[in-house]
């Protein structure tokens, strides 16, 4: 009972982060599966998603219609970067990647200019507790929580049950054969940029409360959610679930009894050691 | 219906289409036979806009369809059966037969199961579990699905037994029949050539060099000895 009551709020703690990443994570990968971009930017969208709650929440606006502005703001963003730099480079992947690496050092840059160096905070929007079987957890968390499981639910049902999700899921099997049947490919993966977008600019808002706010926070979001979509398998939505599960959970719970650097060091081995599974079971298959 | 004037195209340096003119009448079956590498594959994909000319003109019903994105001919009225199939393979048979749906939206016509029947009983299935014959008739579905004016067919008998040949030949008679949609066919199977088309154009070394009325080709007659070599 007592190790319940010590492990059940780390645990949590270990699902919010994990859902967390799963949600920048899947933004990658639809960004990555229709478009071929690498989007080293991403980071910095979900860090423009928590300063758009921070900002919004400042100006008087209520926290839940700030999350709620905060995707809308970084698709928003989404569409004038795929406008105006992505489209621009199609077909030359090496030089997106790089475009986006300058993009997100702009957009770090932008925020220091912004907002100063220093990190933010916003209020939770209530400090109550849910307590449930001897253990009391911070309702916000499940809340965040919910939240994030409803959107990747969502959005994999877009993928995988609406007309407009077979279309896009056409437009990556076959953009040819997908654009011969009447589906506007370049429309489709402009759409799906500011899908992206807009998922990591919701994980952003959705962390605001609980992490600080600061410029260079979304590269501590990028490289694990990279590890993620490695980890999981590539493109598939289910495997960034796993991923994240993977990833996120090892390193919530390292860092527990672990120092940081040490902590990040075994996430890395674990990250590697599930590629390398993957890579020996999709070659014995 | 549609007409096709001094048209070039190529891939890179190399030109494979030196100077193509075609009509295409309304409600017809004009067939294209030509040899390997000819040119006939790259032909459909000007055609469709997937290819783009080096110059030209294709004029649809009056209005210049010269360079505009494939999507957008395709709710023009074009659809578009490739070389190959081009099915999606890890999508179902229901899937790949909405996909065809993306040019004008709505419902599957019902026909459709009329005219393949047994794509009706295969709808939950993967595609590419499905046999080249069914395949071939998928692709062919799916590109009716759109109810388009002008189908256009990429050697829908490669690699099919005769029997899947003849019901080939069985849709495209009844959908011209029924349905006044016009197709062009480029094909190597001079059976099912003379069976369903009008008129015949070869093409060789990148221009038209010749044509026929389709039932005046027979396997002994000079133009099939001196275009294809038969
Ligand atoms: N993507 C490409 N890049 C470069 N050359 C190509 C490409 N596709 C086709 N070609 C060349 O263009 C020429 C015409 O090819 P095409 O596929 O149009 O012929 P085809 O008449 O359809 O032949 P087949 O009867 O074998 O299908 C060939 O010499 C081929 O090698
Ligand atoms: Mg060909």
């Amino acid at each position: 009972m007592g190790a319940f009551l010590t492990w059940a709020p780390l645990l949590l703690d270990a699902l919010s982060f994990v859902l967390v990443l799963a949600l920048v994570a899947l933004g990658l990968v639809v960004i990555f599966g229709l478009m071929g971009v690498i989007n080293l930017a991403h980071g910095e969208l979900f860090m423009l998603g928590a300063y758009t709650v921070v900002l919004a929440v400042g100006w008087g606006v209520p926290f839940w219609l700030a999350v709620v502005l905060a995707p809308i703001a970084v698709g928003a963003v989404g569409w004038l970067v795929e406008v105006l730099l992505i489209r621009r480079l199609a077909a030359r992947p090496l030089d997106t990647i790089l475009a986006t690496w300058g993009l997100a050092i702009v957009l770090q840059q932008a925020a220091v200019l912004a907002f100063g160096p220093g990190s933010r905070s916003v209020a939770r929007p209530t400090d109550a507790t849910v307590t449930f079987a001897g253990i009391s957890y911070p309702a916000y968390r499940l809340e965040l929580m919910a939240i994030a499981a409803l959107v990747l639910v969502a959005t994999m049902a877009l993928f995988a049950r609406t007309r407009v999700g077979l279309r896009a899921r056409a437009a990556i099997a076959d953009p040819d054969m997908a654009a011969a049947l009447g589906v506007n490919v370049r429309r489709v993966r402009a759409q799906s940029f500011v899908l992206g977008a807009a998922l990591a600019g919701l994980a952003g808002a959705l962390v605001a409360p609980i992490i600080s706010v600061d410029p260079h926070m979304g590269f501590g979001f990028l490289v694990p959610a990279f590890l993620s979509i490695l980890a999981g398998g590539g493109v598939s939505l289910g495997g960034v679930l796993g991923g994240a599960a993977i990833i996120g959970g090892a390193d919530s719970l390292l860092g527990h009894w672990m120092s940081p650097v040490v902590s990040q060091i075994v996430v890395f081995l674990i990250a590697i050691v599930a590629i390398r599974l993957r890579a020996a079971r999709a070659a014995g298959s | 219906m549609l007409e096709i004037r001094d048209l070039r195209a190529g891939y890179g340096q190399s030109m494979v289409l030196n100077g193509v003119n075609l009509d295409i009448a309304h409600g017809t079956v004009t067939a294209l036979l030509g040899r390997n590498g000819m040119g006939k594959t790259t032909l459909c994909r000007v055609l469709i806009g997937l290819l783009p000319m080096t110059s030209g003109t294709i004029t649809l019903d009056n209005d210049s369809i010269s360079h505009m994105a494939p999507h957008r001919l395709a709710r023009r009225g074009l659809a578009y059966v490739p070389q190959g199939r081009s099915i999606f393979a890890r999508f179902t048979v229901q899937e790949n037969l909405d996909l065809g749906l993306s040019a004008r939206g709505g419902r599957i016509p019902p026909h459709i199961f009329e005219w393949f029947p047994m794509l009706a009983e295969l709808r939950g299935r993967r595609a590419g579990t499905l046999s080249g014959g069914e395949q071939q008739m998928l692709a062919l579905a799916r590109a009716l699905v759109a109810e388009p004016s002008l189908l256009i067919l990429d050697e829908p008998s490669e690699g099919l037994q005769p029997s899947r040949v003849t019901a080939i030949g069985d849709v495209l008679l009844r959908i011209v029949a029924d349905k006044r949609v016009t197709v062009f066919l480029v094909e190597q199977n001079l059976a099912l050539v003379r069976r369903v088309a009008a008129i015949t154009a070869f093409l060789v070394d990148g221009v038209i060099a010749g044509g026929a009325a389709g039932r005046d080709l027979s396997p002994q007659s000079p133009l099939i000895q001196r275009y294809l070599g038969l």
